[in-house]
This record gives C-alpha cells, structure tokens and sequence, in this order.
C-alpha cells in the first residue's frame, strides 16, 4: 500500500476530519444529480394519485428549478396494469411531469424509468410534489412501494 | 510531506463534511459526469457556425474518448426557430459527427436540459470531432444575444 493510498483509507475510517470536503469531481458539476425517497402504501383508487411521503411522513417536495431524469421504484405489489410517478401541486388536484409508466413486475424486481426523448422537460410551475399515480387499476391496500427520484437543479 | 498535505494533492480541503461515500465516489466513480462549460454570442447567420469558447476564449473541446450524456442550456436570445444546433466538429469544421438536436430560443430562454444520447448504447465521440459548435440551421442569431451551455460526457 502506498503512502498515498494508506493515507485515504486513515481519512475514509476514520471519519475525523470534520471540516473538509471532497470537492474536485463535484463542485459546480450540474450533472451530479440529487434525489429524494419515498413511500406510497395503498389503497390507491384507480386513476388516483397518492403523494409520497419520507419516514418522517413528509411530503416529497422538489425544487421548483428541478429537471427529473429517472426513478428507481420498488416494493412488493400485485397491483395490474401500471404506475406513473408524478408531480402534483399544492392542491393536489391533478398531476403532471409524469415519468414513464411501469407493471408490478418491474416494481417488484426493482427498476428504474426515465423521462425518453431529446428535451427533457423541467417541472411545470407549482408542481413539484412528488406522487404515485395508478393507471386504470388500483394500488392494494397495504401495499407498499418506494420510489427514489434523481433530478438536477437548473 | 505529511499525511494530510498529500491528501491535497488529490483533493480541495475547504469547509463541509467529508462522507465515507462521497470519499470513494471521487476515487472511482465511472458514472460520474465530467463537464466543459462556454459560450457564444450573436450575430450567427443563417447556415453558419459558431464555436463555444470558455471564459478564457478557448475553444470547448471534449475528449476523444468521452461519451457525451447531458448539456445544459440557458441564455437571452430572440432567434426564431428551432434553429439552434449544437454538434461536435473536425478542427477544420469540414465535417460534424455527433449532432445533438435542435432549441428553440424559448427552450433556451427558459433553461434546459439536452439528452444527448437517444440510443441504447452512449455513443462515444468520433475520434478528430470533439470541437463544440453551434449552428443556426434556418433562422440567424441577432448580434449580442448570449446562449452558454455545460456539456456534461463519461470517459470510457
């Protein structure tokens, strides 16, 4: 082991440098995404939409500036036909920014979706509440699925 | 030298807290986009091109091996059309290779973000095309208006 490399393993244990940051490959990259995750639990109606929630049970909110590029859902689920996630607005009246939409099967083996073509699209205004909605069929009750959303502020 | 002066040679310590995670993120991460950021300014006729420079009036070139992901677009301008094209061209602008679709000033105006990569498999740059332009396809760019762009790319 070199000087070097004996040296960055003693920073990564021990953890006791508390005033530093490893900045090079980071700082002002705005390709470096940021993420939240949450859970819906059903009952979700179908054509309903339910926002997600932290474990602290708080809304999933993004910043307005936000540009969604992808997902990873994944729980244990029977529900038929698909899932979108969504953003609402405060009202919670309507969803939109809808990513791609995925079967139980995909869910339940873990998958990520993504926004497809050139442009991807920003946050409509005021819509930036992070939500499962259910396409035709309902979410069962109880069951639980968990969503991890990765977007770029710009 | 000491320890911790030789960690400095492959990091910035400034303020903040170091995460275990973080840490060997910066040490391996291959998903980890690299960016060039610059710029151009009107005018820009119709059919031309202009190059993207940095602060410093360098031309913006990405490796020969990079594989370019994501480019971020923002500005003021007021051409008509989806006009503008960004690509990637040979040192003697004779040719382009990677053509990344066309904006709109609206899209510019409003900040947005280019997927650079519709294929299945990331295309790497061809290799001699790595010089970034802009080219005004149908409409020009007025004198004076600015588009900027960050062209984030993987290394193979």
């Amino acid at each position: 082991m070199s000087l070097l490399s004996e040296s960055i393993a003693t920073f990564v244990q021990s953890k006791s440098i508390t005033s530093g940051s490893v900045v090079a490959p980071y700082i002002n990259n705005p390709f470096v995404p940021k993420y939240l995750t949450g859970t819906v639990t059903g009952l979700i109606a179908a054509d309903e939409f339910k926002v997600l929630t932290d474990a602290n049970s708080n809304q999933l909110v993004l910043p307005t500036n936000a540009v969604l590029l992808y997902c990873k859902i994944r729980g244990t689920t029977t529900f038929a036909g698909t899932l979108q996630v969504a953003c609402t607005d405060a009202g919670q009246t309507t969803t939109s920014n809808g990513l791609v939409e995925v079967e139980a099967a995909d869910v339940n083996q873990g998958c990520y979706a993504a926004f497809n073509g050139n442009l991807i699209p920003k946050l409509a205004a005021g819509f930036n509440i992070a939500a499962v909605l259910m396409i035709d069929d309902p979410l069962p009750v109880g069951e639980v699925i968990q969503v991890s959303l990765a977007y770029l502020e710009i | 030298m000491s320890l911790l002066s030789e960690l400095k040679v492959d990091f910035v310590i400034t303020k903040g807290t170091v995460s275990e995670s973080l840490l060997a993120d910066s040490l391996s991460n291959p998903a980890l986009p690299q960016f060039v950021t610059g710029s151009i300014t009107g005018p820009i006729g119709v059919a031309a091109s202009q190059d993207f420079k940095d602060s410093d009036g360098n031309q913006l070139k990405v490796p020969d091996n990079a594989l370019p992901i994501l480019a971020k677009i923002s500005g003021t301008t007021t051409f008509v059309g989806s006009s503008l094209m960004l690509r990637l061209v040979d040192g003697d602008h004779t040719g382009f290779y990677n053509a990344f679709g066309t904006l709109s000033a609206a899209e510019i105006n409003t900040g947005a973000l280019l997927n650079l990569n519709n294929s299945p498999i990331v295309q790497k740059v061809n290799v001699g095309y790595n010089i970034l332009e802009a080219r005004m396809l149908v409409n020009a760019m007025p004198a004076g208006d600015v588009v900027h762009v960050t062209l984030g790319y993987l290394i193979q």
